[in-house]
């Protein structure tokens, strides 16, 4: 069976073809992660979130003639984004987190802190929700995901500029809702 | 950066007619007098603070491997077939005859709109959406091949989806997960990376039997038959310790104590088993091997491997490590040795060192040269 051959050739990749089997699974790749999280930005359960990721790459490989390699961020996290649209009304957004204490350093320097920072945690957990949803896919793709805004702009279609602005005011925001949960 | 030129007071609410400044900031973008200036409002700290927290939360685990195992039987036609058929992106010229035009084909499979744009999404992963992609072959005998191709898929899924369908206690492992199974009797069976096991409880007393698909270790204890049926054969036991892998159309049983029997899909050939022998089934076909090439010893830290082909080698790499290997011409080279399962950078040392090939680790991948 071809899918218990999990194993990338990369012989072709001169000719960057999103047709071409191990280009388009290194896309996979290098895109799944960030797409099912910035559906999870968005406000879709996890399950859910891997699902429509799934589909867009599904799409992907059924489009993969007219969509260039250069376009294929964009158009994953445009395509996936309109799948979460199209689902349902979604009122609740419910992001939960993965913890874990920061630095050991810190809990060295000071043994509360650990109990403060878990007490922050959950309060950011909730001001992140609460955040509009612009702001918070942002704010998120850079600081959970690690994206320079640069690479943000390219996958939302942004400019740069828009990207830095999200970032300012959710910061501003989040400093705001924390202050008052 | 476009505007370093704001030598505007901030306020304290960090507005300041500076509407990027904080994501500057985070960047590392801001001069030494914008910084000085950011350090004396009265809300660094909060920001400090705030962002020291958040360094700490993680988005849930997601594992790339698994996600594509999923994903990519969904592909599996198309991607035999159209990927060398598929004209480049770059020359959409021809229309009709050659420039896959998967939506009107979706038309004639009425199952296959779940994929169409604006429908749900497809929920459970069928073979129907292997239509889709085998409908750009809008040629006849590419066709035919590819029908005949979806029937096996089609029987192939349900095979599989068959094997646990029945099954009320299953285990997986993910990448880089081992397991240890305590069956109704006792007996224990230990689970490599990405595998699954299943038995129904309830039948247990009619019989010792399990599902398996990947690797596992059993030690069963005596008493009636007890039975490991995979997709490429089974193996029955009375009470013995025999490891079983079981992947793609490979199987592999090697029986560390006592004796054991193992049976090809069809049923029509069987072999018994001594202590330290071996026997694969590729492809229905058997192969007994005197002498235990290895005792296993994946369940202790280390992936063990005589004589093995490099690309298997790499594979179970991906599993255990939850990572994706791209190697550029391996070729048919065979790999003798063992890499520890819990460190990756030394895995790869262990393997790319004595083949003397060019190996880097980078994030979630390994690139071999």
């Amino acid at each position: 069976m071809n899918s218990s051959l999990t194993f990338a050739r990369m012989e072709s990749l001169p000719h960057k073809n999103v047709c071409h089997e191990p280009t388009y699974r290194e896309l996979f790749y290098a895109h799944a992660r960030h797409v099912r999280n910035f559906l999870c930005y968005k406000g879709a359960a996890t399950t859910e979130a891997e699902d429509l990721m799934q589909e867009a790459f599904l799409r992907l490989w059924r489009d993969c003639a007219k969509v260039p390699v250069e376009k294929v961020k964009s158009y994953l996290f445009a395509v996936s984004g309109n799948l979460f649209l199209d689902e349902k009304k979604h009122e609740q957004v419910v992001l939960k987190f993965q913890r874990q204490a920061p630095s050991e350093e810190a809990t060295e320097e000071n043994p509360h802190f650990d109990l403060e920072t878990k007490e922050l945690q959950d309060r950011l957990e909730k001001a992140i929700a609460q955040l509009p949803e612009n702001q918070r896919i942002v704010f998120l793709m850079n600081r959970m995901d690690k994206l320079k805004y640069a690479e943000i702009a390219e996958r939302l279609d942004l400019s740069v500029k828009a990207v830095e602005k999200r970032m300012h005011l959710a910061l501003m925001e989040l400093r705001q809702i924390l202050k008052g949960i | 950066m476009e505007n370093n030129d704001h030598d505007d007071i901030l306020l304290p609410d960090g507005s300041s007619g500076d509407d990027t400044l904080l994501a500057r900031w985070l960047a590392g973008d801001l001069s030494p007098e914008d910084l000085e200036a950011l350090r004396n409002l009265e809300e660094y700290p909060d920001y400090v603070e705030m962002l020291h927290a958040l360094e700490g939360m993680e988005m849930e685990e997601f594992s790339p491997t698994l996600a594509w195992q999923k994903l990519s039987p969904q592909l599996a036609v198309g991607s035999q077939q159209s990927a060398a058929d598929m004209p480049a992106p770059s020359q959409p010229t021809e229309d009709i005859e050659e420039t896959p035009a998967p939506l009107p084909e979706a038309a004639q499979q009425p199952e296959a709109k779940i994929v169409e744009i604006g429908a749900k999404q497809a929920t459970s992963p069928s073979p129907v959406i292997v239509n889709l992609k085998s409908s750009i072959l809008n040629r006849k005998y590419l066709a035919i091949a590819a029908t005949v191709l979806l029937g096996v898929v089609g029987i192939w899924w349900f095979a599989s989806r068959d094997q646990f369908s029945y099954t009320d206690t299953d285990y997986v492992t993910k990448a880089g997960e081992q397991k240890e199974v305590k069956l109704p009797d006792g007996s224990v069976a230990t689970l490599n990376a990405m595998s699954k096991l299943g038995f129904t409880a309830n039948d247990w007393k009619d019989g010792r039997s399990v599902v398996l698909e990947g690797e596992a270790y059993f030690k069963a204890k005596k008493g009636k038959t007890f039975s490991v049926r995979t997709e490429q054969g089974t193996v029955e036991v009375v009470g013995t310790v025999f490891n079983v892998f079981a992947r793609g159309n490979e199987l592999e049983v090697k029986c560390a104590e006592g004796k054991v029997q193992v049976i090809n899909p069809d049923e029509t050939e069987r072999v018994l088993l001594k202590k330290g022998e071996q026997v694969s089934i590729m492809g229905g076909k058997m192969q007994k091997r005197q002498g235990l090439a290895f005792y296993p010893n994946w369940f202790k830290g280390e992936s063990t491997f005589r004589s093995a082909p490099l690309e298997k080698v790499f594979e179970e790499m991906e599993r255990q490590f939850g990572v994706v290997v791209l190697a550029d011409s391996i070729g048919e080279r065979t790999f003798s040795g063992k890499f520890v399962n819990k460190d990756l950078e030394k895995a790869v040392k262990m393997v790319c060192n004595p083949m003397k090939l060019n190996c880097e680790v980078r994030g979630d991948t390994v690139w071999v040269k």
